[in-house]
């Protein structure tokens, strides 16, 4: 049997012997219709709601996780409070060690220097030197009498 | 009805008072064309109802969006074509068809179709014709029940002439197998 011979013969309709429900093709033009309108008037709202309902879950999952947070953090400093001590002993140790830093670091003309620019020179003459200052000079050997000539 | 050419019908919908008036139009036209092209696909007449249902559907919200680069006919073939594929894949990840499994269903689909009115021999056609995948299906119906070019068919398709013609040929020869055999 050559088929392609005999294709068109068993060729009866373009409808290869499927059949619809009578009238369907009256009514189907005005079901169309009614879906599309149905679909246009869903968009529409869709578009009007959908942002509501987009952001709505992510607000109560944002101001959930923010009420946890601070939650979690209060209970943290009630159950152990030396956490924020530990931090203020930290920062004073780092502070210590800043100062010791700085006094390494400043050689001695550089306060001869800072002293000469900011006229401090002034509260020498008066006499108002503090025994910080004097005890400095001493240790350092240092003429504050060069200061007061400058 | 007045017959109006697909550019008139075209330029009724771009006009906002005669959109709904010229889209009615359209279904009507094409309603019976695209249905039978549809229901050779999906077997069913409530799927393919269905099927061309939401094709027309996501034709009147894309059609604003037409630029007429090809005819609305081909066009319309495409939407169609599209939503029965997709239907069909569908329906095998939903059921995790394997291709027999999918080819038995799609053969009792038509065993059981209270609207199939076909003769022994149509009866037996299809049943070949359901042993074929879906795309080799497609062309065979487009080529053998719809009479279109192939140059019609490789614009609605998107695939060269060259494809279709060898797609055809091989669907031709397995349809002829399976009628031997059977």
């Amino acid at each position: 049997m050559r088929l392609e011979g005999n294709l068109e013969e068993l060729k009866r309709n373009n409808r290869a012997g499927y059949n619809v429900p009578d009238g369907y093709f009256d009514s189907l033009p005005a079901k169309i219709q009614e879906r599309c309108y149905y679909s246009a008037s869903e968009s529409s709202n869709r578009v009007k709601v959908g942002f509501l309902s987009i952001i709505k879950p992510y607000l109560l999952i944002g101001s959930f996780m923010v009420v946890m947070t601070v939650g979690i953090y209060n209970a943290y400093e009630f159950v152990i409070p030396s956490s924020t001590s530990n931090y203020n002993v930290d920062m004073a140790a780092n502070s210590e060690i800043l100062v010791q830093d700085i006094a390494f670091n400043i050689n001695e003309s550089d306060l001869i220097e800072f002293v000469d620019e900011d006229n401090l020179t002034q509260s020498i003459v008066g006499n108002n030197i503090s025994e910080e200052a004097i005890e400095y000079l001493v240790d350092n050997n240092i003429d504050y009498s060069t200061l007061l000539n400058e | 009805m007045t017959d109006y050419s697909d550019k008139e019908l075209l330029a009724l919908f771009r006009n906002e008072e005669s959109k709904n008036y010229s889209f009615n139009l359209i279904v009507r036209k094409y309603q019976e064309r695209l249905y039978w092209h549809i229901r050779k696909m999906v077997v069913n007449h409530d799927d393919a109802d269905d099927v061309l249902q939401n094709s027309f559907i996501k034709i009147w919200n894309g059609l604003n969006s037409f630029r007429e680069d090809s005819q609305l006919f081909t066009w319309l073939y495409r939407v169609a074509t599209n939503e029965a594929l997709t239907f069909l894949k569908k329906k095998k990840a939903k059921y995790f068809l394997s291709m027999n499994d999918y080819e038995s269903h799609l053969q009792n689909s038509l065993e059981s179709d209270v609207f199939f009115e076909g003769d022994e021999i149509e009866r037996k056609l299809n049943k070949a014709l359901l042993t074929l995948p879906d795309k080799q299906r497609l062309v065979f119906n487009m080529k053998y029940f719809e009479n279109m070019k192939y140059d019609e068919m490789s614009q609605v398709l998107e695939t060269s002439v060259g494809a279709l013609k060898a797609s055809y040929h091989h669907a031709v020869k397995k349809i002829e197998k399976y009628l031997l055999n059977n």
